[in-house]
């Protein structure tokens, strides 16, 4: 039941900041909140189906193909998962700090994705603006959610 | 955590696995289209409360459209005709043909294959020179042979360009500094070379060696032995390009190479010679499918979803009243998501009409570097060219995106060394069509 409203909810997602971008409000990078989320608070043996539902929802506002965007959310999430016991993740500044470097890092791997790969999209393009406030509003939004399904079930859960 | 739970063979299978997706797209392309189609099926049931589809274009600019088509087509004609008509034999009458695609790399690593909007059994009482004004650009391929074995005499005709491993050798000659001029034998360059084109058999060794002058044209040359092909002289086959080390203030030449006029990906429209006077030519068009397209709110300037009554081919191009949206991914359940012209960041083949009516119309390629709302600024490939505004249309984007559809307005950016072009901005649902290379036939 978790996976099907995954894979309801976590495409719409992307549409609704799109949505909610076009009313003026800054554009949150959900791209860099799922790598946020799969690298402090996911169960790990769930990453793949999380990686899955994101790359979909990616596809659906971004020009590249699925799989580029599997590469483009799942290498942040590679590169940041071992580093979950080294900091403490429950830590605001932590999130923030993590927030902010998926937020780099998304739109420039979908930059380099777009340039080895033939298939350039608009989302390679960096803007400071929308790295800041995803670093605010990440982890502000995480908290909540995390709390609610889909995420709550697919949070790994410490003994 | 475990050193398990920080390395997790899951995640990185699931990496591995897009990485032979990459490589395999086709295998798991109908998965991509399922996955994709579902995500869009709440869309699709949203998108009912969005309104009636609107038409883009008030009914009284459709003549204005109209009269821009033709206006493209009687300026490229005439360009890519009456320069050449002088060096081609009077029996042969030129037929303009469209280009669909230019693929396969070649000399240069530039394509060397175009593919065009006429059957090869459409195109049986033609020469095989296939021109752009005074510009030889190569040979029309024979179905069944060579490159072309494996087309039929319905398939669209395929020519082979200049630097196709596999074309043709021209002689030219090249004019020297002295009056006199150097005639050698003009093939295709290896993909890694600097330029697509190369000389070789030079009539005087000695002097092609000491030749260091880039930028001069090299032209066709009439042989007397008609078995060769018979080859009208004075076509124009490029500008040369001497390749070679600098040895104390001197050029040791290692190569004499040719660089195209066209770059081959912004030709939209060639000419082919034909010899049976007054034949009606046959016009390969794709079908139009009715479609409606819904906006969905991404994260750039704005995509649509597009919904068909029958599934939807991957690259067509989504029209409203003869104005090109964008090209179309096509997925599952009859949709399609559509990338507008703004918002894409992929290449496309331009062909411009300037307003200068004494001006020809220009082949351009390039990509969108940057875009706000319906405005893009539009590098090309190869350096900007430069010039007045006009009005943009479609090149050869691929069977199911045909050159000739008004893609919007464009200036020159000087600043930037771009084009700016303006698309129409639409909002709320559109009634559109999609073209499908399920091909149907004009003018026969």
């Amino acid at each position: 039941m978790r996976w099907l409203v995954w894979f309801v909810l976590a495409p719409q997602a992307f549409l609704l900041a799109g949505l909610a971008a076009s009313f003026g409000v800054p554009l949150l990078d959900c791209g860099a909140l799922v790598c946020m989320f799969c690298a402090l608070f996911a169960d790990v043996r769930l990453l793949p189906g999380l990686l899955l539902g994101a790359a979909v929802g990616r596809a659906m506002v971004d020009e590249a193909s699925i799989p580029v965007q599997i590469l483009v959310i799942g290498v942040p999430i590679a590169l940041l998962l071992p580093m979950r016991p080294l900091f403490d993740r429950h830590h605001w500044w932590w999130q923030a700090m993590a927030a902010a470097m998926c937020s780099i890092a998304v739109p420039k791997l979908a930059g380099l994705g777009g340039l080895w790969f033939d298939q350039p999209s608009a989302s390679a393009q960096l803007d400071f603006a929308n790295v800041l406030f995803t670093a605010i509003a990440g982890p502000v939004l995480l908290w909540p959610l995390r709390r609610l399904p889909p995420l709550r079930a697919l949070t790994e859960k410490l003994p | 955590m475990t050193t398990r739970n920080a390395f997790p063979v899951g995640l990185y299978a699931t990496l591995l696995l897009a990485l032979c997706w990459l490589l395999l797209p086709e295998v798991l392309r109908p998965v991509e289209r399922f996955l994709l189609g579902v995500a869009c099926l709440p869309q699709r049931a949203l998108s009912v409360l969005g309104g009636a589809p609107a038409y883009a274009l008030p009914r009284e600019h459709l003549a204005r459209l109209a009269q821009l088509e033709s206006e493209l087509r009687r300026r490229s004609t005439q360009n890519d005709v009456e320069r050449v008509r002088p060096l081609m034999p009077a029996a042969l009458e030129p037929m303009a043909c469209a280009v669909l695609t230019a693929s396969r790399r070649g000399g240069g690593g530039v394509p060397c294959e175009l593919l065009l909007d006429r059957t090869y059994q459409d195109l049986a009482g033609c020469a095989d020179l296939v021109t752009c004004g005074d510009v030889l650009l190569g040979f029309l391929a024979q179905p069944g042979i060579g490159p072309a074995a494996a087309d039929l005499a319905t398939d669209p005709a395929r020519v082979l360009l200049l630097n196709h491993p596999d074309g043709r050798q021209v002689a030219a000659s090249l004019p020297l500094a002295a009056g006199s001029t150097l005639r050698c034998v003009v093939g295709p360059a290896s993909i890694v070379d600097p330029a697509p084109l190369r000389t070789t058999l030079h009539d005087d060794p000695y002097r092609a060696a000491a030749f260091a002058e880039g930028g001069v044209p090299l032209r066709t040359l009439a042989l007397d032995a008609p078995w060769i092909g018979a080859m009208p002289s004075g076509l124009l086959l490029g500008t040369s390009r001497v390749w070679g080390y600098e040895t104390g203030g001197e050029t040791l030449t290692i190569g004499l190479f040719v660089e195209l006029v066209h770059d081959p990906r912004a030709l939209p429209q060639v000419v082919l010679w034909q010899s049976v006077p007054g034949s009606v030519p046959t016009r390969l068009q794709p079908e139009r499918l009715p479609a409606r397209a819904g906006p969905l709110p991404d994260q750039g300037g704005g995509r649509w979803l597009v919904q068909g009554s029958r599934s939807l081919p991957d690259g067509a191009a989504v029209v409203q009243d003869g104005v090109c949206l964008g090209t179309l991914r096509s997925v599952a359940f009859g949709q399609g998501l559509c990338t507008p012209f703004a918002s894409s960041r992929h290449a496309w083949s331009l062909w411009l009409l300037p307003d200068d009516p004494e001006l020809a119309p220009l082949g351009i390629y390039g990509e969108v570097v940057y875009a706000s709302g319906a405005t893009a600024w539009f590098r090309e490939r190869g350096g900007f060219q430069g010039g007045g505004g006009g009005f943009v249309f479609t090149g050869s984007n691929g069977a199911d995106c045909p050159p000739g559809l008004l893609l919007g307005r464009a200036e020159p950016d000087l600043a930037r060394k771009t084009w700016r072009i303006t698309v129409p901005a639409l909002h709320g649902n559109q009634r559109v069509e999609v073209l499908s290379t399920r091909m149907s036939t004009e003018g026969r």
